[in-house]
């Protein structure tokens, strides 16, 4: 079967063969000579058949060195002096690096001590905030314990007042006494600089060391003292420095001394 | 001579009598003129209690100098009334108007004549507190 196609393919292709050639023989005329001769090839002499190729040479080669040439870097220091000419201006960039190493340092000096100042400052910071702590948790402490103080003046004036007489007038200087009202009135009139305030708390000193110094057995003396207290009411003016903003302890005391006075005035 | 003897046992006995009569006499007007100054005293104290009670009012309303004035003469009153406590507290008071008027040797000065005068009373402990605080904290 492969070999009946084989045949068949070869005289196919003879028939084209003749076709093809007789078909050419009959559209293409016939064409006139060319107009230069052929060349006798073996008769040319050495230097006409090697000078295009030489020529040919010569000019691919200046082609590449002028390529090499336009895309290479130009020598370093190509243009600078040679010799002893060159050694000035290594000597000036040489001084000039030892001048910028020398800035370089100094500012490196300057950026540790500026570091340490500021660490130094940091840790003052921290220290004083520390103690500022500390400082307010004392403060507060001691706000508590008034406090505490002040609720327990509060059930011994209201305790005086229960009991009128000899017994009220008892716990209240008892009272008194327990919350130092009169060294601490003491202790903090020195701190005052309203002169206000300062009148004021001469004021209720004194009526404290009268309290003090009361006989609570004379119910005469007693009624003149409580007629004083009522005749001289500071409640108006305590409240006043109170919005004033006085200190802390300056309001403690003034509170506090109100209340013994108050009692004072209820157990009379 | 019966008679004599009478009279002389009778004659001690009229003079043990009398003077006896004289001196219960003469006691009862000591105890009089007693009770005449203790009762004077006492009256001058009431005065003096009446112008205690003025000084204190005039303390309270810091008019100092015209509280001095006032409480001057009642130490002698209450000292004559042998009421120490309250001698105690005039000169007590006395001292504090010093103070309060800037005058803290003055003041000092009464503070320590009430601690020195009247111990154990009610104004020494204040005046002793006084004083402590006027020198200041012990260094």
């Amino acid at each position: 079967m492969s070999q009946m196609n084989g045949q068949n393919n070869e005289r196919m292709e003879q028939l084209l063969r003749r076709w093809g050639a007789e078909e050419a023989v009959s559209q293409w005329p016939a064409t006139p000579a060319p107009l230069l001769p052929p060349l006798p090839v073996g008769r040319l002499s050495w230097p006409a058949r090697w000078l295009p190729t030489a020529a040919a040479f010569v000019f691919m080669v200046t082609g590449v060195w002028l390529y090499i040439a336009s895309t290479s870097p130009a020598p370093v220091g190509s243009n600078a002096p040679h010799g002893q000419a060159q050694a000035p201006d290594g000597r000036e960039q040489l001084d000039r690096a030892l001048a910028d190493l020398a800035e370089t340092q100094r500012l490196l000096e300057t950026w540790k001590q500026a570091f340490a100042a500021e660490a130094t400052r940091l840790r003052q910071a921290a220290e004083s905030a520390l103690a500022a702590r500390q400082d307010v948790e004392k403060k507060l402490a001691a706000i508590e314990a008034r406090q505490a103080a002040t609720v327990g003046l509060i059930q011994q004036v209201h305790l005086a007042a229960a009991t009128p007489g000899e017994k009220g007038i008892l716990t209240l200087q008892a009272a008194a006494r327990e919350n130092h009202l009169l060294s601490r009135g003491a202790e903090l009139r020195d701190r005052l600089a309203n002169q206000a305030v300062r009148r004021l708390f001469d004021t209720q000193e004194t009526f404290l060391s009268q309290l003090d110094l009361l006989d609570p057995g004379n119910r005469n003396e007693l009624e003149t003292f409580a007629d004083r207290v009522r005749s001289l009411d500071l409640g108006p003016q305590i409240d006043e420095a109170i919005r004033g903003g006085a200190d802390p302890g300056v309001t403690q005391w003034l509170i506090e001394t109100q209340l013994i006075l108050s009692g004072v005035r209820r157990a009379s | 001579m019966r008679v004599d003897i009478i009279w002389l046992l009778l004659a001690p006995v009229a003079i043990a009598a009398a003077g006896c009569s004289m001196s219960s006499r003469s006691a009862a007007l000591e105890d009089a003129r007693v009770h005449e100054v203790r009762a004077a005293a006492a009256q001058e104290a009431a005065v003096a209690e009446g112008a205690f009670d003025e000084a204190m009012m005039l303390v309270a309303e810091r008019r100092y100098t015209e509280a001095v004035k006032r409480l001057s003469p009642l130490t002698a009153a209450f000292e004559a009334a042998e009421d120490r406590i309250r001698a105690a507290r005039v000169t007590f008071w006395m001292a504090y108007c010093q103070e309060k008027q800037g005058r803290q040797a003055e003041a000092i000065a009464l503070y320590e004549r009430v601690q020195r005068t009247y111990p154990q009373t009610p104004a020494c402990r204040l005046a002793a507190a006084r004083v402590a605080n006027l020198q200041g904290p012990p260094k």
